[in-house]
């Protein structure tokens, strides 16, 4: 569990009210609609949302990498200073793989399979003029042994497919940090993995956070990932942030009743005895077709009441570091999820 | 049921089924459009030839030969595409050509279809030793020089219109046959396959109810660019004598025949070789169009 | 929840399934043990559930119960009788899969009706009122709505396209269901909902389940029954929450160490690069676990460890016994103590 970092006075990422739509041929899809946050150097700041939710798409939105179809609007969208989103082509291709790097799910395809894994690692660093071959191999090599990747200097010359999907991710892992970034956006990076081999590439990634100082944006599904890698966490729904606080005040008090309902789902394994209901989230995910007017959740909501519609919901502050959209009060929500803990000791 | 839960609401924006995706997409797409009028109009040519041909296509008129067409000086809307050196109306043969030009066309892409999608379906669900046998067959017919098969067949077999169906249909089958196969491999590791075994379906049961629907669109676009094919051979065969005999008209002999009056009255082997050239645009059209819009509709 | 009837539906002996793997033109061909010497009872009406890592072989045993894969070698019995000797109807009748990709599970071209009839169309003896009744009716078992008869999969989501995979799994009211990972690529929210249902069915209509899954929460949460694989063979196998407590063999330990629980008092384990998972064509010598076992000895290289009862769960440890000819008197529940010595891994 990383330490809480004192938040630095500045962020190194800062999103205003970013909106990404995307055309298709049934309408406009509004992959996400107005989120804010902000990313302090250092720490691990984990979006957490279920399929769907848009918690993809804003990260590629800041890296330029949406599909055709997709246009991003934003107030702002800085990184170090780069106004991410009005950058030509060439400037973010030189922003990407130096100073923000992206680890993604697969590790199948996020290597080249006709080239070697050497090859693909001193790429990186070259293109972006940090140096020579004799650096980047040296750099490489010594990534790779930091990753826990054994005869290194042979490894370079092995090809993808020769690896197991745990190695290549670490390939990938060492690759995106070839060039020193600031910043890592990993999108599911252990999803596709073996649960062993998740969890200590996990444990690797915080590793190096520390080592290196990086910040890491951890978008994922799976509560236990963000409980035990995240110092802040941002929960995602439907297109919308619907709760930002660090990770032990969301798990010990979570107000948002998505939030509520999403920890209370998983199965929990310390619980022994006879099997009983999982809790569960009632009906769907809204479609993202439609600009929904007052809360997106409400449909799903045990508590929702006619305010929760009538205006447009939006991110309000319990503490100052514990943000949360809803119409009812703290208090309101904090007694929710009392009474739901009470009856889960019952049972 | 006491423990049922509530039923789920799902469709709050009406999602299309895959019938009305197709035409929805089918609405937009000019090519598409444009390829099924051009298709559509050459084969109603073919079934309404004695109909819509304005003359007797074999109906001499020495008196009148080499009459220009319509947009010549001289030319009469009694023969608006002129008469070749028969006196012959030149319309009425085009239309009359499009029957030969269509049945052999489409009838060398079926014959050829049927024959090649089952070898490329059997041998791909199978595999084993039953796709090896299909691959060593398909390797073979890869080997052979088609068009020069296809001309000793013809001065073996004779130029009928069956003849030449079924020695073009000979030519084609293993494009159906790879294609066929390949899909069926990607289609076999579905887990619906896996389920439908589970559920009792036959070997038979699952390739013709289960493989088939999902495959049967990549076997129409190939059918028809292979239907586009065996028409430009059609005409070539009978371009060079070698095919469908005169009197009776197809668009390869009406360019044949044009070819001896090319300089002074160059409609006569324009007008035919326009008619083929687009008509295989259209079915090319047609068959892209085809493929856009039954792109698979599945993951969300 | 133990069921009266103790008869086995299910009796598993020594199951072998080899692939021969073709590495080159000119080379020998290997030999892939996917599934090496299985042996498994099953209750009538138990859950029971097999986990394990991809490699493991878990869908290989499943196949191979679904009468998908042939076995090479060893038994398998359903209701007392050899599973060759059921027809493909009569097997349709007894066991039925849910599969792990809603996307791959159901047939695009083919209504949601079709889908879920499609075992009993296939047996040719109901009408078609009678397949229409049924239809309804289950649909109306497993949550979705009469309407969605006639829409087809692509219209729908993930957790109702699984629902309608359990709707065409029950239709025939098979007696053993087998569910190969059903809720692993599912949200969250829509998992719990899709085993509810599952734990609500199996109850409802006595069924006895085996549950693949490499989610040791949700098999806690489900199952009575454990049974641990790696690399083809079981390696613990007894209650569950025997198991996940104080769990014996070392590989069952360390998935236990692997899970992460929604709470940020958990830490994470240390960062341990153990070889991973073995070349199944070329598995270790001895016990296929040594190379990443930290409590290893000699004796693990040499000798593959037969399954040992050991206070009332079963496992392939030689830390426990299970060497051949040697008997279990190990007297300590705690592993590691009695005589590890450290080998040093590669």
């Amino acid at each position: 569990m990383p330490v809480n970092q004192e938040t630095a006075a500045e962020p190194i990422l800062s999103v205003r009210n970013l909106k990404v739509a995307i055309r298709t041929p049934v309408g406009s899809l509004h992959a996400t609609d107005g989120i804010s946050y902000d990313v302090y150097p250092g720490e691990t700041f984990a979006v957490v949302g279920e399929s769907g939710c848009g918690k993809s798409i804003s990260s590629l939105a800041l890296m330029g990498l949406l599909p055709r179809a997709a246009a991003a609007t934003a107030d702002l969208c800085t990184f170090d200073g780069h106004p991410m989103l009005s950058l030509s082509r060439r400037e973010l291709s030189q922003i990407r793989g130096d100073k923000i790097s992206m680890i993604f799910q697969d590790p199948m395809t996020s290597l080249n399979p006709v080239y070697t894994i050497g090859n693909q690692l001193t790429e990186v660093y070259i293109r972006h003029g940090k140096g020579g071959r004799k650096e980047a191999t040296e750099r490489a090599v010594f990534l790779l042994e930091r990753v826990g990747i054994k005869n290194a200097a042979q490894r370079l010359k092995s090809y993808p497919h020769q690896l197991s999907g745990g190695l290549r991710q670490r390939v990938v892992i060492a690759m995106a940090m070839m060039c020193e970034p600031k910043l890592i956006i990993a999108d599911e990076p252990t999803t596709a993995l073996d649960v062993t081999v998740q969890t200590r590439t996990l444990a690797l990634l915080a590793e190096l956070q520390r080592d290196f100082g990086l910040a890491i944006i951890l978008i994922t599904h799976d509560l236990g990932v963000v409980a035990s890698m995240a110092d802040r966490v941002a929960v995602m729904y439907a297109g919308r942030i619907v709760e930002t606080a660090p990770t032990r005040e969301l798990f010990a008090a979570p107000l948002h009743p998505y939030t509520q309902g999403l920890i209370q789902c998983i199965p929990n394994f310390e619980q022994s005895g006879e099997p009983s209901h999982l809790h569960t989230i009632p009906g769907m995910v809204p479609s993202l077709f439609k600009r929904h007017h007052g809360c997106t959740f409400h449909n799903r909501c045990a508590f929702a009441t006619p305010e929760c519609t009538a205006a447009p919901v939006e991110l309000r502050d319990a503490t100052e570091t514990h943000r949360y959209a809803c119409v009812h009060t703290e208090q309101e929500l904090l007694g929710y999820w009392r009474d739901a803990e009470t009856q889960e000791v019952v049972r | 049921m006491p423990n049922a839960p509530a039923p789920l609401d799902n469709m709050d924006v009406a999602m299309p089924t895959p019938w009305q995706q197709t035409w929805d997409m089918a609405k937009y797409h000019l090519g598409l459009q444009i390829g099924l009028v051009i298709v559509l109009s050459a084969a109603l040519c073919a079934l309404f030839a004695p109909f819509l041909a304005p003359a007797d296509p074999f109906a001499q008129d020495l008196g009148a030969r080499l009459a220009p067409p319509i947009w010549e000086a001289g030319g009469s809307w009694e023969h608006i595409f002129g008469t070749d050196g028969f006196g012959r109306d030149v319309l009425s043969r085009l239309i009359y050509g499009a029957q030969v030009t269509m049945i052999v066309g489409f009838g060398a892409a079926v014959f050829s279809g049927l024959v090649g999608s089952t070898l490329g379906i059997v041998g791909g669900y199978l595999g084993g030793r039953v796709d090896a046998l299909i691959i060593f067959l398909i390797n073979v017919k890869l080997a052979m020089p088609g068009v020069l098969i296809a001309l000793s067949l013809v001065s073996i077999f004779g130029g009928s219109l069956l003849s030449i169906t079924i020695i073009l249909a000979l030519l084609f089958w293993d494009r159906f046959a790879v294609v066929a196969r390949t899909a069926t491999q990607q289609v076999r590791t579905r887990e619906f396959i896996a389920a439908a075994e589970c559920s009792g379906a036959s070997k038979v049961w699952i390739i013709f109810r289960e493989i088939l629907p999902n495959i049967a669109n990549q076997i129409i676009v190939i059918g028809s660019l292979e239907m586009a094919i065996a028409i430009l051979i059609e005409a070539a065969l009978s371009f060079l004598g070698l095919g469908i005999q005169p009197p009776t008209p197809s668009w390869g002999i009406l360019v044949s025949e044009g070819r001896d009056f090319m300089f002074f009255k160059p409609h006569l082997i324009v007008i035919p070789g326009l008619a083929i050239f687009i008509l295989v645009i259209g079915i090319n059209l047609l068959g892209d169009g085809i493929r856009d819009v039954t792109e698979p509709q599945g993951r969300n | 929840m133990k069921t009266a009837d103790m008869e086995n539906i299910l009796s598993v002996r020594d199951l072998e399934v080899v692939f021969p793997v073709q590495k080159g033109l000119f080379s020998k061909p290997k030999q892939l043990h996917a599934l090496n010497k299985i042996s498994l009872d099953v209750r009538r009406g138990e859950f029971i559930s097999i986990v394990g890592e991809s490699g493991c072989g878990k869908s290989t045993f499943a196949k191979a119960l679904l009468g998908i894969n042939a076995p090479t070698s060893g038994s398998i019995l359903l209701n007392s009788k050899p599973l060759s000797e059921f027809s493909r109807r009569e097997l349709a009748h007894n066991v039925q899969p849910i599969f792990q990709d809603p996307y791959s599970s159901l047939n695009p071209r083919k209504s949601v009706a079709a889908n879920i009839a499609l075992p009993l169309v296939l047996t040719g003896e109901l009408s078609k009122a009678d397949i229409r009744e049924r239809v309804d009716s289950i649909m109306g078992m497993v949550g979705l709505a009469r309407r969605f008869a006639h829409a087809y999969p692509s219209q729908m989501s993930g957790g109702q396209r699984q629902r309608v995979a359990i709707a065409r799994a029950l239709i025939t009211r098979p007696k053993l269901l087998i569910c190969d990972e059903p809720t692993s690529a599912l949200d969250v929210s829509v998992q719990a909902q899709i085993l509810n249902l599952l734990q609500d069915l199996s109850r409802e209509l006595n069924l006895t389940c085996i549950f693949i899954s490499h989610d040791l929460s949700v098999v806690r949460h489900l199952s009575q029954r454990v049974a641990v694989m790696y690399l083809g063979r079981i390696v613990e196998i007894g209650d569950v929450d025997r198991i996940f407590e104080r769990p014996l063999h070392p590989y069952t330990q360390l998935l236990v160490d692997s899970i992460l629980p929604p709470d940020p008092a958990h830490r994470l384990p240390p960062v341990l690069w153990d070889g991973g998972f073995p070349d199944p064509t070329n598995p270790p010598p001895g016990c296929h676990f040594s190379p990443r076992c930290k409590q290893a000895m000699d004796i693990c290289l040499a000798q593959l460890p037969e399954r040992q009862k050991h206070g009332g769960v079963e496992v392939a440890c030689l830390l426990y016994g299970g060497a051949s000819g040697a008997g279990g008197n190990v007297a300590q529940d705690i592993p590691g103590i009695s005589s590890g010595k450290e080998v040093s891994n590669g």
